[in-house]
């Protein structure tokens, strides 16, 4: 199912099954409900099993920029944020290379954080094993993976339970399934529903922008006896 | 030792703990290739010792060794052709006694093992290299201790059981004691089996040197 049919399914659901020119879902509003319940979906199959359905994954290609780099000991990639899956867990399944004919998936070791960095390089075998391999440690406040170990890395890929499906350069809003499985759509969209389009449709909107919250008097209005 | 030995990388010991924990994701590798490093020198077996001779460079009279280094066989100074053997002295112990007559021979290629550093007591004649001998544990080039492909089990039992310490919340307790118990086990039948494995390929040796002790049997040794 791709995410205009679930955008489009849980606008019908809210408004009793048809869509007007007058909905109150905006199509944008709707898609970033439902990357953000898809979020919660995954987080709540990952803390029953462990882990997540292989649907929810998606591949994003590393595009190496010269522009982009601003240190001799590392090359960055930009790349987009993942959900966080647990409190230890974010996103990441696999960071490493493309593979390619005749060559295997080589995975990187991951840092978990730059502390983590530091921690690693004062003790005299983990900074062995750090520096005879190539690691990754992602930067969240730049949106960008640092690979260590080896600065001509030009290219890389990574397989991750993304925030946004939509910055996936590779990701085709119209015609590829959104990331979630068949059977977590119902249960996404009884969350959402639940939580957010119950309450919208409950609520009056205040049409009128005059500073003034008419929502009550638009309810004394429609429910006043006559 | 003659027998052939499967040396393998720790990355497979990693890889093996990862398979048994069902961890998918590199976020551990790093400090699971420190526990495996730790948990090959816990296992203390013969096996995982070998001889080494390396030339070793000679500065301000001292040579640093590496610190994979356990126990020093044998000392040459200088190279090629012109070389001498030098000798360990314990100095100290020695000259405790308030004696201070020593032989030049002591002290002219004499040498102590001092805080990771061989140190030359008398003139070393200009010597700029020493080859040494001696046991270290097995190690790859980056100084990673290395062991055989059937101490796989006992290594990831180790790994396992430290995971299981650091997530105590996701890992029950018995779960938890049991990959120390298996760590334990496995432990002491890598050791066992080393030792028998070291035995069977000395057995020779050994039988030669029985053999030169017995003379004659008819030979009564108190007469």
């Amino acid at each position: 199912m791709t995410l205009t049919q679930i955008t489009e399914r849980i606008s019908r659901i809210a408004q009793g099954g048809i869509i007007t020119d007058e909905t109150r879902f905006d199509t944008k509003f709707v898609r970033s409900i439902v990357n953000t319940y898809r979020g919660a979906v995954a987080r709540i199959r990952y803390r029953e099993a462990g882990n997540v359905h292989p649907l929810y994954y998606q591949k994003f290609y590393f595009e190496y920029s010269k522009d982009l780099q601003d240190s001799d000991c590392y090359v960055k990639f930009n790349c987009p944020a993942p959900i966080s899956l647990s409190k230890e867990t974010d996103g990441f399944r696999y960071i490493g290379t493309v593979p390619e004919d005749g060559t295997p998936s080589i995975a990187w070791q991951r840092i978990q954080n730059r502390p983590n960095l530091s921690l690693y390089n004062k003790h005299k075998v983990t900074k062995i094993i750090l520096n005879r391999n190539v690691s990754a440690l992602w930067d969240a406040s730049h949106s960008a993976f640092e690979i260590y170990g080896n600065l001509s890395i030009i290219e890389g890929m990574t397989e991750a339970v993304f925030a946004n499906p939509l910055e996936i350069p590779t990701y085709n809003v119209n015609i590829d399934n959104y990331p979630i499985p068949e059977d977590d759509i119902s249960f996404m969209e009884q969350l959402i529903q639940n939580e957010k389009t119950n309450i919208i449709i409950n609520t009056q909107p205040d049409l009128l922008s005059n500073s003034n919250d008419l929502t009550n008097q638009v309810k004394k209005a429609i429910y006043a006896p006559r | 030792m003659n027998t052939l030995q499967d040396i393998v990388p720790l990355e497979q010991f990693v890889a093996s703990a990862k398979m048994q924990l069902k961890i998918n994701t590199t976020d551990e590798d790093i400090w699971f290739g420190k526990l495996a490093n730790e948990g090959i020198g816990r296992l203390k077996c013969l096996s995982l010792i070998k001889k080494n001779v390396a030339e070793f460079d000679i500065c301000d009279n001292k040579i640093k060794l590496c610190s994979s280094v356990l126990h020093i066989l044998g000392l040459r100074l200088g190279t090629g052709n012109n070389c001498s053997t030098a000798i360990y002295v314990d100095m100290p112990f020695l000259q405790s006694c308030g004696c201070t007559r020593n032989p030049s021979v002591f002290i002219a290629d004499a040498f102590e093992i001092n805080d990771g550093f061989i140190w030359f007591h008398g003139d070393i004649r200009g010597a700029k290299k020493a080859t040494i001998s001696f046991t270290s544990y097995k190690v790859d080039s980056d100084g990673l201790k290395q062991a055989q492909a059937e101490y796989e089990s006992a290594i990831t039992y180790f790994i396992c059981y430290h995971y299981a310490l650091q997530n105590y919340l996701l890992i029950p307790r018995d779960v938890r004691a049991e990959y120390w118990e298996q760590w334990l086990a496995q432990r002491r039948i890598v050791i066992n089996s080393d030792s028998v494995r070291s035995f069977r390929d000395t057995k020779a040796q050994i039988q030669e040197i029985v053999s030169a002790l017995i003379i004659d049997r008819n030979v009564w040794l108190l007469q």
